[in-house]
């Protein structure tokens, strides 16, 4: 090879596999093929185990239950599917933002999803919803050795 | 605009083009798709909703610390213009607009006529596109990115001086420094843009422009700090990088309180050194810690030797050039080179008060302009030279493209990670915002019904879903 044709291929050849990868992904779009945006279906536990407020949302005001246990997917939050309510796949979160929002849009938690949830918390280690809940109320941890949880 | 004195485009000058476009394309695909941020852009559009043109001039040519008529003007036009309430999609529409006018006269400076100039260019569109400080130059909107529109001013007055002289040209180059200039405060760049390639010998735009100009900044200058007296950000105003961390108020008070001058020259170095090796970031030597910790990311090594490299080729280029700068002598390339020069050192000097690296991101501009001529200066130098071994300069091009490559991809990882964020602050913009809302009643009538409007557009918007991204992938992916 010359060295000219050498040197052009050493400059070229990154740029232009990404310029065309550019152009794929518009024409891509265009035929309505988005491999690098697109968005799996999700229920609301699986959107609250994911933070992901905005699906959450968007299916509250579609007219999903806040309350309704639903199946998370694995390896959303375990690597086996397991069947729990959005706050407690909020938990999977380790912050209480989730929790948060979910209370705001009408989720209800009662003494023993309470209790569940703090549970979860502690033996997850996430402090900082531990920390939410010890600052929301003032009823102190459950026994967690006879609080049934769904990990 | 009339052509500049001999030039000529050819097929390789289209080709440039249109790589270019294709990847200001495959850019605007993601912007297209990315919520905006809800900080600034939300309390911006409220803004634009309550207030007229002539209410916003009045009220808001000066504010603490900051005088920017212009970008408060341009957002409530912007917002005038969406017809039936889609001012999501008119923004966006001016956001694109200006990216892709960026790419096309920042490839028309580059005057790429051979095959040689061609290969040079797709490295340095990368290295515009995939430097750190172009990151949230292109990514946030406020709803108008007023760093992006800086760029376009400088990228215009630098072009309208290389073509033939005309007064229109004096004209249009004196509105986009005024413009600038009122928009934010490093629209003083666009004004040393045009000063410098004036005293390196482009006449496109006469003394007359360039002595209109300078009244314009001398005026600005005048009424912010002797009329207005809005003054300017210093010491304990924001929180900064300095050393291994970033440091609050009160630890920059406890640290320079005496001598504030100590904490400006860290800024001024800081900024300069950030463009040249990426290290530090923000003021905080973040790959210098990541050594000494025995834990280096990829990304950083990828940042770190992008820069190193490039900035070699350059400083090494610029080195065979210096002997006739002494002479004052100046070919096309060796004002682009200059220019570079100048705009870095500006740039660094007004970012004395903290460090932030959309700030530097004309000077980051620059710098890949000036990368594209060490590049292209190699590639001839092996051209001519039969007997130079190419293993020499096609690994480090290969490592230097790559790492360019690698970058540019890190933007488009970005641009898809702050959708999903911006998406969720979006979902909560109400409860965010509630210290403002009786703000919001008080301004505007419909206020709260624009924010439920906006919010419920952002929602129903997709976006992709972090945890659907490979794990190993975040080691490569730069997440400042």
């Amino acid at each position: 090879m010359k060295p000219f044709a050498l040197a052009a291929t050493a400059a070229l050849a990154a740029p232009a596999l990404l310029t065309l990868a550019a152009v794929v992904v518009v024409v891509g779009a265009l035929a309505g093929w988005e491999p690098l945006w697109n968005e799996p279906t999700l229920n609301l536990a699986e959107a609250a185990a994911l933070n992901d407020r905005g699906t959450i949302q968007r299916l509250i005001a579609a007219g999903a239950d806040p309350n309704a246990p639903a199946p998370v997917r694995p390896p959303i939050l375990k690597s086996q599917e397991i069947v729990v309510t959005p706050l407690e796949a909020a938990v999977g979160t380790r912050t209480p933002t989730t929790i948060e929002f979910l209370l705001a849009r009408g989720a209800g938690m009662d003494a023993r999803e309470r209790a569940v949830m703090l549970c979860l918390a502690m033996k997850d280690e996430a402090r900082e919803i531990v920390d939410f809940f010890e600052k929301e109320s003032s009823d102190g941890h459950p026994d967690c050795e006879h609080v049934p949880t769904p990990w | 605009m009339s052509p500049p004195p001999g030039s000529g485009a050819t097929a390789w000058s289209r080709a440039a083009y249109a790589w270019a476009l294709a990847v200001g394309a495959g850019l605007a695909y993601f912007l297209i798709r990315m919520p905006y941020q809800v900080s600034d852009d939300l309390e911006h559009i409220l803004i634009a909703q309550a207030q007229s043109a002539w209410d916003i001039l009045v009220t808001r040519y000066a504010t603490v610390e900051s005088m920017r008529p212009a970008m408060w003007l341009t957002q409530n036009a912007v917002f005038e213009l969406a017809v039936g309430g889609r001012y999501f999609p008119t923004f966006k529409a001016v956001h694109l607009a200006e990216l892709l006018a960026t790419v096309v006269l920042f490839v028309r400076l580059l005057r790429v006529r051979t095959a040689v100039d061609f290969t040079a260019l797709p490295v340095a569109l990368l290295a515009l596109v995939g430097m750190h400080t172009f990151s949230v130059t292109v990514r946030e909107g406020y709803p108008v990115n007023h760093f992006m529109t800086v760029l376009l001013c400088c990228l215009v007055v630098v072009n309208l001086a290389d073509l033939r002289p005309h007064w229109w040209h004096d004209l249009a180059a004196v509105l986009t420094c005024a413009y600038a200039l009122f928009t934010i405060e490093t629209g003083v760049l666009v004004w040393i843009c045009l000063a410098t390639v004036y005293a390196m010998g482009w006449r496109g735009v006469s003394i007359r422009g360039v002595i209109a100009a300078t009244t314009i900044v001398l005026a600005y200058l005048m009424l912010r700090f002797m009329v207005l007296d809005v003054g300017t950000r210093t010491l304990g105003v924001t929180s900064s990088g300095y050393g291994f961390s970033v440091r609050n108020t009160g630890e920059l008070a406890a640290l320079f309180g005496d001598a504030p001058w100590k904490f400006y020259v860290y800024n001024i170095v800081c900024s300069a050194l950030t463009v040249l090796f990426s290290e530090p970031r923000a003021g905080v030597f973040q790959f210098t810690q990541f050594v000494v910790r025995g834990s280096v990311p990829p990304w950083s090594v990828v940042n770190v030797v992008a820069s190193t490299l490039s900035t070699t080729l350059i400083a090494t280029n610029m080195l065979s050039r210096l002997r006739r700068w002494q002479r004052w002598t100046f070919e096309r390339d060796d004002v682009l080179l200059l220019v570079f020069v100048a705009v870095l050192g500006a740039n660094s000097a007004i970012s004395y008060p903290y460090l932030k690296e959309v700030v530097m991101s004309p000077a980051g501009m620059f710098y890949a302009i000036a990368l594209f001529i060490a590049v292209r200066d190699l590639l001839y130098r092996l051209r001519a030279q039969t007997s130079f071994s190419p293993v020499w300069v096609a690994v480090p091009l290969l490592v230097l493209s790559t790492a360019w490559s690698l970058r540019a991809v890190t933007l488009v990882q970005t641009l898809r990670t702050s959708a999903f964020v911006n998406r969720n602050d979006w979902a909560a913009a109400e409860e965010r915002q509630d210290d403002v809302r009786p703000h919001w009643r008080e301004r505007h009538r419909d206020a709260e019904r624009l924010v439920r409007q906006l919010r419920g557009e952002v929602v129903n918007m997709p976006v992709p879903q972090p945890y659907t991204m490979p794990r190993w992938t975040r080691a490569w992916v730069d997440p400042y």
